[in-house]
This record gives C-alpha cells, structure tokens and sequence, in this order.
C-alpha cells in the first residue's frame, strides 16, 4: 500500500480548471514578507508626504469647525425646522456603511473559507476602524450639548435617571460602541503575528522596542499559533452577527419612527445590503491604486478586484431590489403620505438626489456583470467612487428627502447645507485619511502570515509547493 | 440633550430647536464664536470662563438683552428642544393660588376658566379654550364632546390634547354668509383644481385643508 504510494506523483491540473494563484508568478514566501513589510519600512515615499500634507491639514480643519460647533451651536450647520436632522446624520449613517466591508471581509469571508480575502482583509479592517471613528464623531458633536452626551451611558447619573431604552439611538451607542471595540480586536489580533515580523525585521531599538511591546512576546510556536486560531475563530464568530445587527439597528434610528419613508419594515436589511455595498465599494477606491503605488499587484492580484466587484454587484443588486419594494410598496400600500414621499424622491424639490442614487446604487453596479469592466483597473476606480457618491445621496435622500415634506404642509420647508457642513464632512476625510496613512507607514498592510498559508507554495498538496511525495518533501 | 429626534418624529412638527444661544446674544451675532470674538477688551472664550451666561456678548448688552426678555418664559441655551407648554407659568400659578386659598380644606381642584393662556387671550376670535379635560364639566370638556371635535392625524394614535372643532358652513345658497367654496379638499380636487407642485400630490389625499406655507407660495386651498 505505502509501496504503491510512494511512486504516486500529483499532476499539475489542467490549464482550463487551473484558477489564477491567490499570489501570482509562484513568487516564494520570503518575497511576500519582504513585500509586504517593505511597504511599512524604509524611507518614507514622496507620494505618502504629499497625502499627508493633504489629509493632515484638513484633519485639523475639522478639528477647528468642531470646536467652532461646540462653542456657538448647532445652528452653524444647516439644519432647521423641520428639518432637524443634516449633513451629520447623513454622514454618519454614510460613514458607518462604510465601515461594514472591513469586518465582512474578516469575519463572514473567514467563517465561509474565502480565501482571497487574506490580502484585503487587514487594509479593509483598518478602513472599517477609521470610518467607524468618522461615524462615531458626528452623533456625538451633532447633539445639541455635548458635554451632556455621557447621558447616553448607561451610568445612573445625580438625578437617578437611565437612558431611556425604549429610544434605537440609545441602542445605536450600544451597537457603534460594542462593532469599534470587537472590530478593533479583531483586528489587533490578527495583527499579532504580523507585529512579530515587523518586530524581527526592525533595525532601530524602538521599532523592536515597539513592535515588540505590541507582538506580545509572539515566538510563532505551535501553541502560539493554535491559540492564536481559536481566538481568532471565536472572534470572528462574535463578529459576524455584528456586521449585520450594526446597520439594521442605525437603520432602526429611521424605521422606528413615524415619518413616511422612514418608517418602513425593510430598512434593516436594506441597509446593510446598502452598507456592504458602499464598503466594498471604498475597498476597491482604496485598494486598486494602493496596489499600483506599493507594488502589491502580485498579492492584491486582478482575480481579487474581479472577487470584490462581484461582491459589490451582488449587494448594490439587493439594493436596487430594495429600492424596486420601496415604490412597490409605497404604491401597493395606498397610503397617501408614504405616496408622497416616494413621490418626492424622484419628482420632488430634491429629484436630483433620487435620480443620484438611483443611478449610482441600481444601475452602476450592473456593469459589474461584465469581465472586461471588472478587469479594467481605471474603470473600477471611477465605478467604485460613484458607488459611494451614490450611498451618500441615498441616505441624503433617507434623511432630509423625507423630513423636509411630511404630513402637514404648513410645516413643509428646505434644507440647506452651510459652508460649515460641507467643510466638516471634508474633516472627516482627513482624519480618515491621517489615520489610513499612518496605518501603512507603520503596520503591515496585508496579512502577511495569512497570505503565506494561501500561496500555492504552501500548500502540501499542491504539484507545485509543499510537499511532493506522501505529504512529504521528496 | 438635544439629539433633535423628537422633533423629526413629531408629525405636527410643533418643536422647536434652540440652535443658538438666543437668549444670550441678539440675532445679528448668533453665529459669532466665543472663540474669536472679542469683547469688553478680552476674549469671549476668556470672559466666557468667568460667567458663562453673559460671557457671549459685551456687559452692557447683556443688561439690555435681560429687559427684553418677557421674565415668565424662559428660552433655554443652545442645544435644548422647546414646544408650546400650555403656559406652564400661569397654570402653576393657579395651582399655587388654589392651594393657598383652600387651605386645610383640600379643594385644590382650579376652577374651570381660571387658567387663561397666552394665546387664548390674545386671539380675537376667542377661538382657543384651555382647561381640564379630566373634569367632564369644564368648558373645554363640553366642547370636546361635540360631533365636530377631532384630532389632526388621528390616525397616527398620537392621541394629541389639542383637537378642533371642524368649520360649520352655511351650505344655503340664499344665506349670506355663503360661500362658494368646496366642503373638502376631495370635492375641491373633484372640482377638476390640482395642485401645483407634484410634490404635494400627498396632500391631495390627506384632506389636510390649509393654505401651504412652501416656498413658492403654491396655495392649494382657494384664498377666503
């Protein structure tokens, strides 16, 4: 028996079934460290100061329009009666769906054994961190005192009052609060062999001083490695009903209330259709030219911008479905005011914005269908910023499309942004930015530990890697 | 804390927000920041930390901002939500004046008509009245028990204490206080009129009769 399968010698598959590597040209495991880590060391690239002399400054603009808000009020931005809710709530909602690709990638895509997402997940986990930040900033400085915003906690305070339960923007805290810290987990443990590499590699004291302090003491022995798995399979198992429960409950900040088009049964899962949509859709923004600048095109590889615009057409399609079962809806219901609001989505003062999202959210993506569309790199990148653009009008359309028309016309009014909202969402960009920077300079991009185990080389069973004969090298 | 959210829930949209410090600072200057204003030869952040209530605006405008003020009603700071209070000052007022004068008694109850607001006294056409719904023979009480009483958006279940009584028409053409004007939007419509914006083809359901306040003036109702 053991005779007959000495002699046995695994065959290459035929070209025709053969699926392109997930790291192309049989490049050898050193390379991918050396690759990968060699983006966060060295001297700094030109193009990086050039971004961060863009981004930071505007980090700080915002900074200085937030204490501008803080010291005078609301009222500097353009919300009024009756539209009390703006370009926060909007952004907010916006930035939020965002953050939903990165913990999608990491968790759902581990738990179904995707295993092209190793090379995007960290760079998508750190995207969703920094928009999970974006988001967090405007629900807090948009109240109207923000000192009192710790009244959300649930701490008894001096009149011995809680938070009342009962309101989904005390349950918006609890699933923001409770999807930044198990994302921020999530990702600093998968961080951990990687900080282990960089730690190794370093030449200066305090590069190993810190990398080191962050690696905690990571050797790369068995026991490390088959701890480091569970934990990593237990949090990603906690994290996947949170990609899904964060949206429906910010969906649920609308849905609960009485407004026509608010007020509707399938918000929850439109949004987070929605919210992957617009995630995977700041993924590619973010990735296709990162892997031309940091000469990662080998590991971030066509076959993976083909997997994520696959992904976005399959969402941004649920999304244009949603949209079909809201006027459906809205018609089948017969309720005059629901009517309306629909109405007013696409014919109203605001038609433009129904028209945006209609456009970017229910027929960009279709292109997608198309392989010479997902292999065009340039196209890609203007796809997936109209994917965006697109996310932004629908909750422009969400928020203020609905409030400025509702059931009374002696209430009806227009909104309108100030110099002060547009310039604050352009803060947000550059702590976005600020952050995504630093997070390449310093850390790991890719997954390097994780890449590796994808390569075909590591793969024992694979004619061409590991282990030739009986599992064992020959 | 001022999330605004009751106010977008609001379908009467009866709310109102205190974006500015407006009972700080006059209109002109709502949107000057203590940060980079100066005033009273330092800065107002500065001046800010030393009162905070006339910390915004210069000494002496802030003496004149007080006179202004009626002193019953307070307006609150930036970043708190206002709606109509039935008047709370005069009805804690009467509250007060009863159970002084009841005594050891216990008759705190307010007699009907003695709580008057400030809109009921200052409407001409006597059209606002106020009391207790709890007592089924107040005035208000009477009135809500007519046929013509009901509930702006009733469907809602918001269940509103404010109702109205619906317009009576002489429908008698012979009459002189007739009028040629539609009994209800549905007739109106039916009348062949159509509003002008298609954004307000919601309304042409909702028999909601009112002149619309929108920025072009559309009017849907006919001018009395």
């Amino acid at each position: 028996m053991a005779e007959a399968l000495t002699h046995l010698q695994l065959q290459a598959p035929p070209a025709e079934l053969a699926r392109e590597p997930l790291v192309a040209n049989q490049r050898p495991l050193g390379w991918i460290s050396d690759t990968i880590a060699g983006v966060a060391e060295g001297k700094t690239p030109t193009w990086w100061w050039i971004a961060f002399s863009i981004s930071f400054p505007m980090m700080l603009f915002g900074f200085g329009l937030i204490a501008y808000l803080i010291s005078t009020g609301v009222g500097i931005w353009g919300p009024n009666h009756p539209v009390m809710w703006g370009w926060a709530i909007i952004n907010f909602v916006w930035w939020i769906g965002i953050g939903h690709a990165g913990t999608l990638i990491s968790a759902i895509l581990f738990l179904l054994r995707q295993r092209w997402r190793t090379a995007v997940n960290r760079a998508a986990e750190a995207m969703t961190i920094f928009a999970v930040m974006c988001a967090a900033t405007y629900p807090v400085i948009h109240i109207g005192r923000v000192w009192f915003g710790w009244w959300m906690l649930p701490l008894p305070n001096s009149n011995s009052i809680w938070p009342q339960f009962r309101s989904p923007l005390m349950w918006d805290v609890f699933a923001v609060s409770t999807y930044f810290t198990v994302s921020v987990l999530f990702w600093y443990v998968g961080l951990i062999p990687d900080l282990a590499v960089m730690r190794d590699r370093a030449r200066t004291k305090i590069r190993k001083f810190l990398y080191g302090l962050f690696a905690l003491g990571w050797t790369g022995s068995h026991r490390h490695w088959s701890n480091y798995e569970k934990a990593y399979l237990i949090l990603a198992g906690l994290s996947t009903p949170l990609v899904l429960s964060v949206h429906s409950i910010v969906s649920l900040d609308f849905s609960v209330s009485q407004l026509p088009g608010w007020h509707t049964t399938i918000f929850p899962p439109y949004f987070v259709a929605g919210a992957i949509y617009s995630g995977f859709g700041m993924v590619l923004t973010l990735l296709v030219p990162l892997r031309k600048i940091c000469k990662l095109e080998e590991v971030i590889t066509l076959r993976h911008i083909d997997v994520i615009c696959k992904v976005t057409l399959a969402t941004g399609s649920i999304v244009a479905y949603a949209y079909g079962m809201e006027y459906f809806i809205a018609w089948y219901s017969g309720n005059p005011y629901e009517k309306a609001a629909f109405w007013n989505r696409l014919f109203g003062k605001y038609w433009y914005g129904g028209w945006a999202m209609i456009f970017c959210n229910a027929l960009v993506p279709q292109l997608f269908w198309f392989r010479k569309v997902r292999h065009n790199l340039v196209l890609v990148f203007i796809l997936s910023i109209l994917v965006n653009v697109g996310m932004w009008f629908e909750r422009f359309v969400i928020v203020i499309g609905s409030l400025y028309q509702d059931f009374i016309p002696a209430n009806w009014g227009y909104f309108r942004p100030t110099w002060v909202d547009v310039c604050t969402y352009l803060g947000t960009f550059g702590l976005f930015f600020t952050f995504f920077l630093l997070f390449l300079r310093f850390l790991p991009l890719i997954a390097i530990a994780e890449v590796k185990a994808v390569a075909p080389q590591a793969d024992p069973h694979h004619p061409l890697g590991g282990a030739k004969v009986q599992g064992h090298h020959a | 804390m001022g999330t605004r959210y009751c106010s977008n829930n609001c379908p009467y949209k009866v709310r109102r927000f205190n974006y500015f410090d407006y009972n700080k600072r006059p209109l002109d200057q709502l949107y000057k920041s203590p940060l980079y204003s100066r005033m009273d030869g330092q800065w107002g952040f500065a001046k800010w930390f030393q009162d905070v209530d006339k910390g915004t605006i210069p000494d002496q405008e802030w003496e004149l901002m007080k006179l202004v003020r009626n002193p019953q009603v307070t307006v609150r700071m930036r970043g708190v939500m206002e709606k109509c209070t039935f008047c709370l000052q005069r009805v804690e007022q009467a509250r007060i004046a009863q159970k002084v004068k009841a005594g050891a008694s216990g008759d705190i109850e307010i007699p009907d008509g003695t709580i008057r607001t400030a809109c009921q006294q200052a409407c001409p056409a006597e059209a606002i009245v106020f009391g207790n719904i709890k007592d089924p023979n107040s005035r208000v009480s009477r009135l809500k028990q007519q046929a013509r009483d009901y509930q702006v958006l009733d469907f809602l279940s918001t269940k509103p204490r404010l109702t109205y009584l619906a317009r009576v028409r002489n429908p008698n053409p012979a009459m002189p206080d007739y009028h040629e004007k539609p009994l209800s939007f549905v007739e109106w419509e039916s009348q062949g009129n159509r509003l002008e914006e298609p954004g307000e083809q919601g309304a042409a359901h909702g028999a909601t009769p009112g002149g619309s306040t929108d920025e072009k003036g559309a009017r849907p109702w006919p001018k009395h």
